[in-house]
């Protein structure tokens, strides 16, 4: 049933009655997210992984007042971002935000079992496209793709123009259709059929 | 022209354009045919992945997040916990009834002989945070001295009596409607024939349809007893699941806890130790009458559910255990003689040197609490 439930609708049963299983059903859908979006800052998978576990804990801690944030999922994803950039500062290490420096874990992409199932030739060939991005373009096209934010998000989110955020999607996507192009003539002059 | 199409398919695929960009990539296409098929090869690969359901967190990540508040101290009770039932006791001679009323002044005097512990019973209910996260179980327990009331996901409504504990499995409520116990609890069954509910204890098992009754199961005493208000009930013993006993309303069933878990040869530790090599008398199970005070005819064994302590003609060794969960302390007896002593009493707002002080105007006994230890011992004085 809360799996069905719309964000806002999670986001205020929480705050008006600690609606726990709403609480839960936050977590599922948003941890691995914002813990890949973490690692892609902090480069260190344990320190992702704290950090995504603090910003749920904070969120239970102020869900009194989680009805007056109007974008929870942004929310989520700037609170994971300065949490991110804090442990950085807290390491030494670059505290402002360089998108160079973003990394993604190459199994990001991997959708569930099942979903690979179905899908998996296409899959595959999205894998090797998005393998072949430049690191920016790279957490630009799964912010946008995966975590399904828009570009105004983005922009606000990793400190950039939104006009950047879509240049480099455009790029991004530009690239995957060459990708997917080539592997769809790379397949159709493979031997058709299989059966000996 | 090529980088607009692209910006504004851009847009389209991430929700951010507008119908009149979207207009505008349709036209733009028109004129680029070449690049329709490209286009279609993304936006197919975009949506190839249900970004909703991929990657979604498992329990045991969640797991993790329990640990993590628990470590900090943060509070995270199941939200089927309500509000205890009462605050703790307070101070208050305005609530006291029957019996001692009569003589609230003399009581008085009498607590002056002793000293007297200034640590109340533990209040508030704790989730077993733990155990919970170890395994896929909801638990709601309450510390000695405290009770809660709670509602399960199918609307049954519990109401758990000092140290007690009631776990239930994640799928409660979905094809199935199984408890554990242990303590105890008053049960208000939402009624469901199709699904009955199942309560299991160390000795026995309780199959309900709908129903209200009580189960008091604790470790630590002689006996356990469902007693029943309306409806009906099966229950069966562990050791012995080809009998059925049927509870009809006001009628209770009284199992011997040495009985059921060491079938009626040997006692327990405890009292094997202090009787070597007789072994413990052992009742097979009993159906009673539920217990009816004299002074309202309200059934005693249902009473704590109001939260009153009540006990009618019941020996001091019961009433301490009574006293022992309600208050959350222990009582030793410093003498064996004073345990066979019978009182009829009700308390609902007392505290427990209260309590112990209307006592004492119906039997000679000294008390003295210490450090949540309460020793009962024979007094010189008239």
């Amino acid at each position: 049933m809360y799996q069905d439930l719309h964000l806002s609708e999670l986001q205020h049963r929480i705050a008006a009655f600690d609606d726990q299983l709403a609480y839960e059903e936050l977590f599922y859908r948003y941890a691995r997210r914002l813990q890949q979006f973490a690692y892609s800052i902090c480069h260190h998978r344990e320190a992702a992984e704290e950090i995504v576990l603090d910003v749920f804990m904070r969120v239970w801690l102020k869900r009194k007042t989680l009805d007056h944030i109007q974008n929870l999922k942004l929310y989520l994803y700037i609170a994971t971002r300065n949490h991110s950039l804090n442990y950085n500062r807290g390491e030494q290490r670059f505290s402002s935000m360089q998108l160079d420096e973003l990394v993604t874990e190459p199994a990001s992409l991997l959708p569930d079992p099942d979903e690979l199932l179905r899908s998996a030739e296409l899959n595959q060939q999205i894998q090797e496209a998005i393998g072949q991005l430049p690191a920016q373009c790279k957490v630009i096209f799964r912010l946008a793709k995966e975590d399904g934010l828009k570009h105004k998000e983005i922009a606000e989110l990793l400190h950039i123009q939104p006009k950047t955020v879509e240049n480099q999607l455009a790029i991004a996507l530009k690239k995957l259709a060459v990708v997917l192009g080539t592997l769809q003539r790379k397949r159709s002059s493979l031997p058709v059929g299989g059966g000996r | 022209m090529e980088n607009r199409i692209w910006l504004l398919f851009t847009k389209k695929l991430t929700g951010d354009a507008s119908a009149a960009e979207v207009a505008e990539l349709n036209d733009l296409l028109s004129q680029q045919p070449g690049l329709y098929d490209k286009l279609r090869a993304v936006e197919t690969a975009w949506e190839a992945a249900d970004t909703a359901q991929s990657q979604r967190a498992q329990r045991s990540d969640f797991e993790k997040l329990l640990q993590r508040m628990e470590s900090e101290g943060i509070d995270y009770q199941p939200s089927v916990i309500e509000a205890p039932l009462s605050p703790a006791p307070v101070f208050s001679l305005t609530a006291v009834r029957s019996w001692w009323r009569y003589a609230a002044g003399m009581a008085a005097v009498a607590l002056l002989a002793f000293w007297l512990s200034t640590d109340g019973p533990a209040a508030g209910s704790s989730s077993d945070a733990a155990a919970r996260s170890a395994e896929e179980l909801n638990h709601v327990s309450t510390r000695p001295g405290s009770r809660t009331k709670l509602e399960l996901p199918d609307g049954t409504q519990v109401w758990l009596n000092a140290d007690s504990k009631l776990t239930y499995g994640r799928e409660f409520g979905r094809g199935n409607r199984e408890v554990q116990l242990v303590g105890e609890a008053f049960f208000d069954v939402a009624h469901n024939k199709k699904v009955p509910f199942f309560i299991q204890t160390a000795n026995f098992r309780i199959k309900v349809t709908g129903t209200a009754f009580n189960v008091r199961a604790y470790p630590n005493e002689k006996m356990s007893e469902t007693s029943l208000l309306r409806g009906k009930v099966e229950i069966t013993m562990n050791d012995n699941p080809g009998t059925t006993y049927y509870l009809k309303p006001s009628q209770k069933l009284v199992v011997d806890n040495l009985a059921g878990s060491v079938a009626g040869t040997t006692g327990s530790a405890t009292e094997a130790a202090a009787s070597s090599s007789r072994p413990a008398r052992t009742y097979s199970p009993t159906l009673m009458s539920l217990n009816l005070h004299p002074l309202d005819s309200v059934p005693v064994e249902t009473a704590w559910v109001d939260n009153r302590l009540v006990f009618s003609d019941e020996s001091f060794r019961d009433v301490a255990d009574k006293m022992e969960h309600w208050y959350g302390v222990r009582i030793r007896f410093a003498d064996k003689a004073l345990e066979s002593i019978r009182f009829t009493g009700r308390f609902k707002d007392e505290t427990i040197e209260q309590a112990l002080s209307a006592m004492q105007l119906t039997a000679r006994f000294a008390y003295q609490i210490r450090e949540g230890e309460v020793l009962i011992a024979k007094t010189t004085k008239p």
